[in-house]
């Protein structure tokens, strides 16, 4: 052929939605033009809920105006933006994450973790640099939240890891985008980031799984007619690998005064959470289904709700008592 | 690079942002006043930017927040009605609840502009993209304006605002763009100054003899009790001047405000439609929205192979760019239709534009890219060269689903892509 292909850097951010890297991504494009790039675009894949579902950002940097219906095919660099989303790829076969992740045979993989990169072990095919970084404690030590936004502070690793970032220029923009306070938390945990990442240069790693090949669905591979032969929707408890919950609302029942109208059970976006009526106890999830996603704790009026590790809730409560309920028999009296 | 920053420093203010900002930014040069709100990802960023710029005192405008999309355009043609500029973005669900609302506005000439980030209708549940939720509405004589990127956003805004609000037009717009791969990727865009946009789009005035406060509305539109034989034949007759006023005055103006805009923000995108390499083109590539930046590439790379392959990229879907369609193909064999939506649209008006004319192209239909599907350049290349087979044998099949991704054969057996 005698067309010359463009030249691209593709970066893949993988996160699940609430972590922030459609944030991450508008900051790096900014940062990257910047720098003189003249071409920069990005395509998000989005996940379906607000919290907790996989979103990709694929990003370009080119010296052609970019195409912008295309995810990213050969990309240099990965930021997975929490490790759990590795496996997921593996076990339950989200595809577009399968292929974000397992695209990436040479390059620069950074992953959100507290495992330091020697113990990471990578379920794909893998040569290049790995690089990992507790994000998530160092953000939410800054932050405040649970669980918490780790975009910025992961750009703070990427700049360590590939120096192709200037953290002045990422600084100026991000107190650009966010208010002031959440803009100094966020620089704070990014320099710590910086200055904590654990890089590991010329890595080898053999997975054994090499990426799948779903979609390339055509009609012919679907069932005649709905439900798809899937099984139904089914509780995380049971296994799903694509939850990422760390922790777990807990009621205070002293301080749960609403009684009838609760603002935490109208904020559930799973309609996992609510208050039950039938004999008043007090605010209850089915943890078959909560994403942990601490919308509820966050805007409880009475405080009475908290966002408790899930370990630890289980050794208060063993087996879940006084946390969950099984939803169905108590909402139909509501 | 220290040049690179001078030339920089010389040149319009760029700033890098996505197309949902682009279309708020837009709004707000355009001196909005009343700005409708109801959420819908992933068109609710334009609202959002739009209220922080209330509050932060950059725009003097007022949020109508009410309780579904319908009502909002409801608002929407009264604020138009009586001569104030409005904005609103939408989606998927929420425009095809405001459908009854949608034909008082063409049909009662309020020129409204509706942003449409583009999401593909349900069911089974679905965020991502596909035109299917503004293409259903293409028999509602609305202008409809297919944007490829922020840039093109923000320019299609204004130039939308002004053609609507010409007073022989009268019309309302869409001005739609992908979900996710425009609205929130983030790319650079030449940001005018205010006096610019200014000098190119005037406030709106209500026409002379159709402001709500000093005519009765109901003389305008005919009244169901005034007799059954004056109402009908008016009706008729109305029908008959909207459509004229789409499909004939509102090319002309629209060709004229985009010459307009070139002389004033010096650059440009071609009126209707724009062309890419179509002069001596075998095979026409024709596209909307941000196809194009796929379609662009693959034209240069089959171009650098020898093959005679152009693009056509249709900018507004109504009023349809006859004209331009028909001198772009004049000299094509073969012209391909790549539909972003299953009921294939596109091929649908090219073959009624092109059929019925003398040694008319062969079209064939493509449905690419449904609900968010990725679509590389190495797949436009392998139907652009279907379509060079078919120019060569005279055969090829007319419509056909095109479901899988590819890479040039490099990562094929992974499915990469």
């Amino acid at each position: 052929m005698n067309w010359i292909p463009p030249k691209i850097k593709e970066i893949n951010l993988i996160c699940m939605s609430g972590q922030g890297s459609v944030q991450t991504m508008e900051i790096m494009t900014k940062a990257f033009y910047e720098q003189d790039q003249q071409h920069v675009g990005s395509v998000v894949y989005p996940g379906n809920r607000s919290r907790s579902t996989p979103v990709i950002c694929y990003l370009k940097v080119s010296d052609r105006p970019i195409a912008s219906m295309s995810t990213n095919s050969e990309p240099t660099e990965v930021i997975v933006f929490w490790d759990g989303l590795l496996r997921v790829a593996e076990k339950n076969g989200h595809e577009a994450v399968t292929d974000a992740v397992a695209q990436l045979r040479n390059g620069t993989l950074i992953v959100n973790t507290t495992r330091a990169p020697e113990e990471l072990d990578l379920p794909f095919e893998f040569t290049g640099t790995l690089a990992t970084v507790d994000a998530a404690g160092i953000a939410e030590a800054h932050l405040k939240r649970n669980p918490p936004p780790v975009g910025v502070t992961l750009i703070g690793a990427y700049a360590a890891v590939t120096g192709a970032l200037d953290m002045e220029v990422m600084k100026r923009l991000v107190r650009e985008r966010f208010s002031k306070t959440v803009a100094e938390a966020n620089i704070v945990a990014a320099q710590e980031a910086y200055e904590n990442v654990k890089v590991l240069r010329d890595v080898v790693r053999k997975g054994t799984w090499a990426g799948s090949n779903k979609r390339q669905v055509t009609p012919e591979d679907l069932p005649e007619w709905f439900p798809l032969d899937k099984p139904p929707l089914r509780g995380y408890r049971e296994g799903s690998p694509n939850i990422w919950r760390s922790r777990i609302p807990v009621c205070d029942d002293s301080k749960c005064l609403c009684k009838k109208t609760c603002i935490s059970e109208t904020l559930c976006p799973d309609s996992t959470g609510f208050i039950v009526r039938d004999g008043f106890q007090g605010y209850r999830i089915d943890v078959d289904y909560c994403r942990g996603c601490g919308n509820c704790a966050e805007v409880c009026v009475y405080d009475a709700l908290r966002m408790i590790d899930e370990d630890e809730a289980l050794r208060t409560h063993p087996d879940y008592d006084n946390i969950t309920v099984a939803p169905y028999r108590h909402r139909a009296k509501g | 690079m220290k040049q690179m920053t001078e030339k920089k420093q010389n040149a319009p203010q760029v700033e890098v942002m996505t197309g949902n900002h682009a279309a708020a930014e837009a709004c707000k040069m355009a001196r909005v006043q009343v700005v409708g709100f109801f959420p819908i990802g992933p068109s609710d960023e334009v609202g959002e930017t739009l209220v922080q710029m209330i509050n932060r005192g950059e725009l003097d405008g007022r949020v109508v927040d009410l309780q579904n999309e319908r009502s909002v355009v409801n608002a929407q043609i009264v604020a138009t009605q009586s001569g104030i500029r409005s904005s609103f973005a939408t989606n998927s669900e929420g425009i095809v609840f405001a459908y009854q609302p949608l034909f008082w506005a063409a049909y009662g000439r309020a020129p409204i502009v509706v942003h449409v980030a583009h999401r593909a209708m349900e069911p089974p549940t679905t965020i991502v993209s596909d035109d299917h939720d503004t293409i259903i509405f293409r028999d509602t004589h609305w202008m409809q304006f297919y944007c490829e990127n922020a840039q093109d956003v923000f320019d299609t805004t204004l130039q939308a605002y002004r053609v609507a609000e010409d007073h022989e037009v009268l019309l309302p717009a869409f001005v739609t763009y992908a979900g996710w791969e425009v609205s929130h990727a983030t790319y650079p865009l030449s940001l005018p100054t205010q006096e610019q946009v200014d000098s190119y789009l005037p406030p709106y005035q209500v026409p002379p003899g159709s402001d709500p406060l000093t005519v009765d509305i109901q003389d305008l539109y005919g009244h169901p009790r005034a007799g059954m034989e004056g109402w009908w034949s008016n009706y008729m007759a109305l029908r008959g001047k909207i459509d004229h006023a789409l499909n004939v005055t509102a090319k002309e103006k629209l060709r004229e405000a985009h010459k307009e805009f070139q002389k004033i923000f010096g650059r440009g995108y071609g009126g209707l439609a724009e062309t890419y390499e179509t002069e001596d083109a075998e095979v026409v590539l024709t596209v909307m929205g941000n196809v194009a930046t796929v379609a662009r590439q693959t034209v240069d790379m089959l171009r650098a192979d020898g093959h005679k392959v152009g693009m056509l990229k249709i900018r507004t879907l109504r009023p349809f760019p006859l004209e331009e369609t028909r001198e772009a193909c004049a000299r094509a064999r073969v012209v391909i239709a790549l539909d972003r939506n299953p009921v294939y649209t596109l091929f649908q008006e090219l073959r009624s534009s092109l059929y019925g004319r003398e040694n008319p192209p062969m079209v064939l239909g493509r449905v690419i890219a449904l609900g968010g599907r990725s679509f590389s350049i190495y797949d436009m290349r392998e139907i652009a060269l279907e379509g060079v087979e078919a120019a060569r044998t005279g055969r090829g099949e007319e419509i056909s689903w095109r479901y899988h991704t590819t890479t040039d054969g490099k990562d094929q057996e992974h499915g990469a892509g």
